[in-house]
């Protein structure tokens, strides 16, 4: 169960490196190592595999992992966990600021151990 | 190296080979994994010589995924902060040391050990950093040595010395009996990939190496080098020692099986109780880096009491990230029913229901 999210946000690494490969300039992105294009897409392709497959039903019922339970229910709830994440972003960042009228503001701070950090500050926003 | 290798050596193969059916194809599911693992290692490499932070993927998909804002950062803190990573191991630990104690392993005495063995994991890493790390490197060398002694006992056992009464017979038409359905090639290679894990670990405490850089190009590609082929030496020995049924059967503990037909009872025992410190060592590792993500995650600024889970407060480690995920990993250890559900919290799942098993709960 939990290396299915993992090959999820896997096959997203993978994809950001290929996207990178394509808009080098955009993001400054000169690295000292290169992993090369045919090893991103492999990763790639591998981890999708690896996300879509187990959704492919087993052809005899004793080859299931679960004795009752359905074959993907891993799967579904290793994407319920990466969607809790997106559902608190939802609240956090996009929700919650629409209702109290406010923007999300960075600021970065030290702290006294002399690690940066950001902290977000509820910026009230103007009116126009 | 220590974090690459995980207990999955110990323990995988023998349901690697019950989804694929036969010692080629298990043998081929290894080398699979292993180019997607150096696949990976090779991404995880340029993204972590381009941005040398602590934190790992976190801070790809952030660079990449810029819009809309933070939105990869919250996904990312739902799969960081809700799996308990280091419970799996925890009960391979409890597994082989009650084996080497000679106690029937059940499923309180399995789970208590194991939350002994996170918790000491836990505890070690957020007041005594430094001996966290000297304890991790030097279990590490103690997983390298039963890879070798696998491997070298391997060696003796094909050349006919096993104490049996019938020599195994595993390599003749080795394609023999293969499966190979869609569902079961999937599941092995989930287990493979797993082995090999750590590839990815460096990446996590990068700002904290002195030369992260040189460390990630030479260091990591001969890690995995040196891995893969022990990986292979090992697997190959488990099938020159254990019998066809046995390793079926094993479960979980393949590697004592290995131990007993090569080297008798005694030596069985003993060599459990090494396995069961490198499933510590594993503990160690991921704990470690686990909670210098949620430490990063704190930084970020994005959490519910963001300061609380950045501090390195108070002994210079990242005490509230690591019990974070301590927390997280002891509820997933001991809250759920045996059966499917703990199946299904693991890592990954029983493959062999059909088969009988030793220990009804042995499941990766």
């Amino acid at each position: 169960m939990i290396s299915y999210p993992l090959a999820v946000v896997n096959s997203f690494v993978g994809l950001g490196l290929i996207w990178l490969y394509f808009h080098r300039e955009e993001y400054n992105w000169y690295p000292p190592f290169k992993a090369t294009l045919p090893a991103a897409g492999f990763f790639f392709l591998s981890n999708v595999y690896l996300v879509v497959a187990p959704f492919v039903p087993p052809e005899t019922p004793d080859q299931n992992q679960y004795k009752s339970l359905p074959y993907w229910l891993h799967c579904v709830i290793g994407i319920g966990i990466l969607a809790a994440g997106g559902v608190y972003w939802l609240l956090w960042a996009v929700v919650l600021p629409k209702i109290g009228n406010y923007t999300l503001e960075r600021r970065v701070t030290t702290s006294s151990d002399g690690w940066t950090r950001n902290v977000y500050i509820k910026e009230p926003r103007l009116k126009e | 190296m220590n974090r690459m290798i995980g207990t999955g050596i110990f323990a995988t193969p023998s349901s690697i080979f019950a989804l694929s059916g036969s010692v080629g194809l298990s043998l081929f599911m290894w080398v699979i994994g292993t180019l997607i693992a150096a696949s990976g290692l090779l991404v995880y490499m340029e993204f972590g010589t381009g941005l040398p932070r602590n934190g790992g993927e976190k801070n790809y998909l952030e660079f990449v995924y810029k819009k809309p804002r933070l939105l990869a950062t919250g996904v990312y803190a739902g799969y960081a902060l809700l799996l308990g990573w280091a419970g799996s191991n925890s009960v391979v630990f409890g597994e082989y040391i009650l084996l080497a104690a000679r106690v029937e392993v059940n499923r309180f005495n399995q789970r208590g050990v194991g939350l002994a063995c996170v918790t000491c994991a836990f505890l070690i890493h957020g007041l005594a950093l430094k001996w966290g790390l000297r304890l991790q490197n030097l279990l590490g060398g103690i997983k390298i040595a039963i890879l070798l002694i696998i491997i070298i006992g391997g060696f003796v056992a094909l050349g006919g010395h096993v104490k049996l009464d019938e020599k195994p017979d595993n390599f003749t038409d080795a394609f023999a009996n293969t499966s190979g359905s869609a569902y079961g090639v999937v599941t092995a290679l989930y287990s493979v990939i797993w082995s090999y894990i750590g590839y990815s670990n460096a990446n996590y405490a990068l700002a904290e190496a002195k030369n992260p850089v040189r460390t990630l190009k030479i260091a990591a590609p001969l890690a995995l080098a040196l891995v893969a082929v022990l990986y292979m030496l090992a697997n190959i020995a488990y099938f020159a020692a254990v019998p066809r049924e046995e390793i079926l059967s094993s479960g979980r503990i393949l590697a004592a099986s290995f131990f007993r037909n090569v080297m008798g009872e005694s030596a069985e025992r003993a060599l459990s109780v090494f396995v069961a410190l490198s499933a510590f060592g594993n503990v160690l590792s991921v704990i470690f880096s686990q909670g210098r993500i949620v430490q990063e995650l704190g930084r970020e600024g994005i959490l519910p009491w963001s300061s609380f889970f950045a501090s390195n407060k108070p002994f210079g480690a990242p005490f509230t990230g690591l019990f974070e995920h301590w927390l997280v990993s002891v509820i997933i250890m001991l809250a759920p029913p045996p059966g499917d559900a703990y199946n299904l919290s693991e890592h990954r799942p029983s493959s062999t229901p059909s088969l009988p098993r030793l220990h009804p709960q042995s499941s990766t």
